[in-house]
């Protein structure tokens, strides 16, 4: 907000007189930190067990043979195939880029970066140069290019009316008009029809834009009450083409499954979501410990871990709430005992969130979950399909922002609990007396490597900044252009890929272009 | 120094509940003006002021910019859209914190357009100019901290003044000890190339406190201004 640069200069003094309590501060979050890392490996050591290649093979036979309900059943025993995607949200080029300086160091690798294939996507939407994510993660998801804030609608479907309103109550009920657009069938829906297991995984709500183009098709992101409803099977507004519902839910967002009536709920049509998603035959898990305590052998999981946006990585209570690997692996754990293969999106949602606030910070920490979220599944993938001859896992992201490398640092290496690195001043690195010394703007004044082309911290006059503060966990990065919180960037994106079909992903492609090749990967028809 | 002074304030408390009962209470309503210069390398002089309210109840504490009316964009300027998630407009709009008993903060942003109260994680905080601190935000400074400094100066009415040197700062602090705030906070650094000033003044609280008035406002997430 603006606020900040204003208030800033007001309470910068107070504080100087509070003495140094945010240092503290600091430590205790770094540490947190890097025990949630140490949480996230050993969930993966402990929480299951991964299906050897006999019991897979044992269980592809008896979906050709035995399995009552499948509507493709053929002599010949089919391979189970999988298709992983996961969405890093707002996940840009330079920010994949300050994740891998951030973590291991320049010449370091992430996972990311490990993955054998990759592409350049175009992000724009149907009228946006810049898209946001509802249509972006819809042009993957169903291949249809449609305007901002549309979720998985015909193109020409409009989420504003001429007057400029939008399609939605101030509860988040939709207000989408008949005629405005139609349906257009999702990845999700189109594997679920041919007996898939279906999964869907998020830290934000999953009533929000990313996850909600997985399974719901609604003119204007905001009707969130309405996309919630349209996962409820046998309930009011659900999506029929979901078939028996989605077989692993988790995320935040329990605000849009419970009435107003109770406390946080958001609902103004009195339905309990939650109670009804249990009647439909879901298991409810609501933290870490009942997540991880859900059986592989689970039939239906939903898991609501907040309210409303699952926490930052950076502030998360790891009792109370799963982390995005821990999430992700469970999901993997149940979906691939099924009889057939699986879909399962996995997004990182939250990246965005801290960059919008040009909180850089979270942002890479939250990039690094998702990372390690990525690293786990393919782990558990290898076990399960190994050489992941019958799955394909796409990583990519839905959009760019305005975040920039500035200026000509020299080498940080990774950042740690004392080295602020990425999250530092541009220090030079040309030899002589200054190597090593803050490069200063036109009023002699430092300048961090990472900053962003707009965004709430513009200050009136620079001051002279030091790497405590701007390796802080609440510092926002400055911006030349001063709004209130940083939009989107309309740079390319990058996807890369692993498995079965990665090899198609190549080259500049535009986003509507991968659901053709994840259908392609797979023979779906 | 200030530990004896409060000892004494206890002792005679009852005889000040009867002789002064306004003036013994912490000021309920401040006017907090902002004053900040800085001379660049350039030879250019740059000035920035503001005013701020504070309205203070002991555990509730709301802080509104003054806003010109000439400043204040017009209620037409912008389209209502439902949740309108991503045209928020709530530059300068006020901040209402809470403590609780544990000294846990609720902190609110009040967006008067949309009639909306927005529910600021702590993640959020800088987002809105608010840096966690309850009591440097209720006080202007923290006078736990003062405690542990000595006054250069008591004036006749109580005011006490403290000279502070942080780095290349010289601060200058008066604190009221009765109202329970900072009145001036004046910081210099010692080559005259940047100074800031802080004056506060006690003012009428309203008759009707703003967050009484909020009844009908929604209740949101700063998330939700985010896509
Ligand atoms: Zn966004």
């Amino acid at each position: 907000m603006k606020r900040l640069t204003v208030t800033v200069t007001g309470l910068t003094l107070a504080m100087a007189l509070a003495g140094c309590g945010s240092d503290n501060d600091k430590k205790n979050n770094s540490s947190k930190s890097s025990s949630s890392v140490s949480v996230a490996s050993s969930a993966l050591a402990s929480s299951s067990t991964p299906a050897t290649s006999s019991s897979a093979a044992s269980s592809s036979i008896k979906s050709s043979s035995s399995a009552p309900s499948s509507s493709s059943s053929s002599a010949a025993p089919v391979a189970k195939k999988n298709v992983l995607f996961f969405l890093g949200d707002g996940m840009g080029i330079t920010t994949l880029t300050a994740m891998r300086i951030y973590e291991v160091g320049e010449a370091g690798s992430i996972t990311i970066d490990t993955l054998p294939e990759s592409a350049f996507v175009r992000t724009y939407s149907e009228d946006g140069q810049v898209t946001d994510s509802a249509p972006s993660m819809a042009a993957y998801m169903t291949g249809v290019k449609m305007k901002n804030e549309v979720i998985s609608m015909s193109a020409g479907t409009n989420a504003y009316r001429p007057d400029g309103s939008q399609f939605v109550d101030a509860s988040g009920n939709s207000t989408c008009e008949a005629g405005n657009g139609k349906a257009v069938p999702t990845l999700l829906e189109l594997m679920k029809a041919k007996g898939y297991a279906t999964g869907v995984v998020s830290t934000t709500r999953i009533t929000h834009a990313t996850p909600a183009t997985t399974y719901s098709h609604v003119c204007n992101r905001n009707g969130e009450n309405t996309i919630a409803a349209q996962m409820v099977p046998n309930g009011a507004g659900f999506n029929a083409a979901l078939g028996n519902g989605i077989d692993v839910v988790l995320g935040g967002g329990l605000r849009h499954f419970l009435p107003s009536t109770v406390s946080g709920g958001r609902r103004t049509d009195s339905r309990n979501l939650v109670e009804e998603m249990k009647a439909a035959g879901y298991t409810y898990a609501t933290n870490t410990g009942e997540l991880l305590a859900a059986s592989n052998a689970t039939n239906k999981l939903l898991g609501l871990f907040h309210s409303s946006d699952m926490s930052y990585e950076l502030d998360r209570n790891p009792i109370a709430e799963p982390s995005l690997s821990e999430m992700t692996g469970k999901a993997i754990d149940i979906l691939s005992q099924r009889d057939k293969g699986f879909f399962l999106m996995v997004e990182g949602g939250r990246i965005d969130h801290a960059l919008h606030a040009s909180n850089a910070k979270r942002a890479l920490v939250d990039g690094i979950a998702f990372d390690n979220a990525i690293k786990l599944a393919l782990q558990k993938m290898e076990a399960v399909d190994p050489g992941l001859k019958n799955t394909l896992v796409v990583v990519t992201a839905d959009h760019d922002h305005t975040l920039v490398i500035n200026g000509y640092a020299e080498r940080t290496g990774k950042t740690t609990d004392n080295h602020a690195g990425v999250l530092g001043l541009v220090k030079s690195y040309a030899n002589g007396p200054g190597k090593g010394q803050p490069t200063t703007d036109v009023n002699g004044n430092p300048y961090t490597i990472l900053a962003f082309g707009n965004g709430p911290n513009r200050p009136a006059t620079r001051i002279a900044l030091d790497e405590t503060t701007t390796s802080g966990k609440d510092y926002l990065q400055e911006a030349v252009i001063q709004l209130d919180s940083e939009t989107h960037g309309g740079g390319d994106v990058f996807l890369g890929a692993k498995g079965l079909g990665a090899e198609n992903f190549h080259g500049v492609i535009d986003n509507v272009e991968v659901f053709g090749l994840i259908k392609k990967a797979i023979n779906l028809e | 120094m200030k530990k004896t002074g409060f000892g004494l304030l206890v002792l005679l408390l009852p005889l000040f509940v009867i002789t002064h009962q306004v003036q013994a209470a912490p000021a309920d309503a401040l006017r907090v003006d902002y004053h900040q210069w800085k001379l660049g390398k350039d030879g250019i002089r740059q000035e920035m002021s503001y005013s701020e309210l504070l309205y203070r109840k002991p555990d509730s504490l709301w802080i509104e910019r003054e806003i010109p009316e000439a400043a204040q964009h017009s209620h037409d300027d912008h389209h209502h859209g439902g949740l309108g998630h991503k045209h928020a407009d709530v530059t300068g709009a006020p901040l209402w914190i809470v403590r609780d008993p544990q000294g846990k903060l609720d902190v609110k942003l009040i967006d008067r357009h949309e009639q909306r109260m927005i529910e600021i994680a702590e993640a959020y905080y800088s987002n809105v100019g608010f840096d966690g601190h309850w009591v440097e935000s209720w006080s202007l400074a923290d006078p736990e901290t003062l405690q542990k400094l000595k006054p250069t100066k008591i004036s006749e009415n109580g005011l006490e003044t403290y000279e502070i040197q942080r780095g290349t700062q010289q601060i200058t602090l008066v604190w009221n000890p009765e109202g329970q705030y900072a009145q001036s906070i004046t910081a210099k650094d010692s080559q005259g190339l940047s100074g800031r000033t802080i004056r506060a003044s006690e003012i009428t609280a309203p008759k009707t406190l703003p967050w009484t008035q909020l009844g009908n406002y929604l209740s949101r997430d700063y998330s939700d201004l985010l896509d």
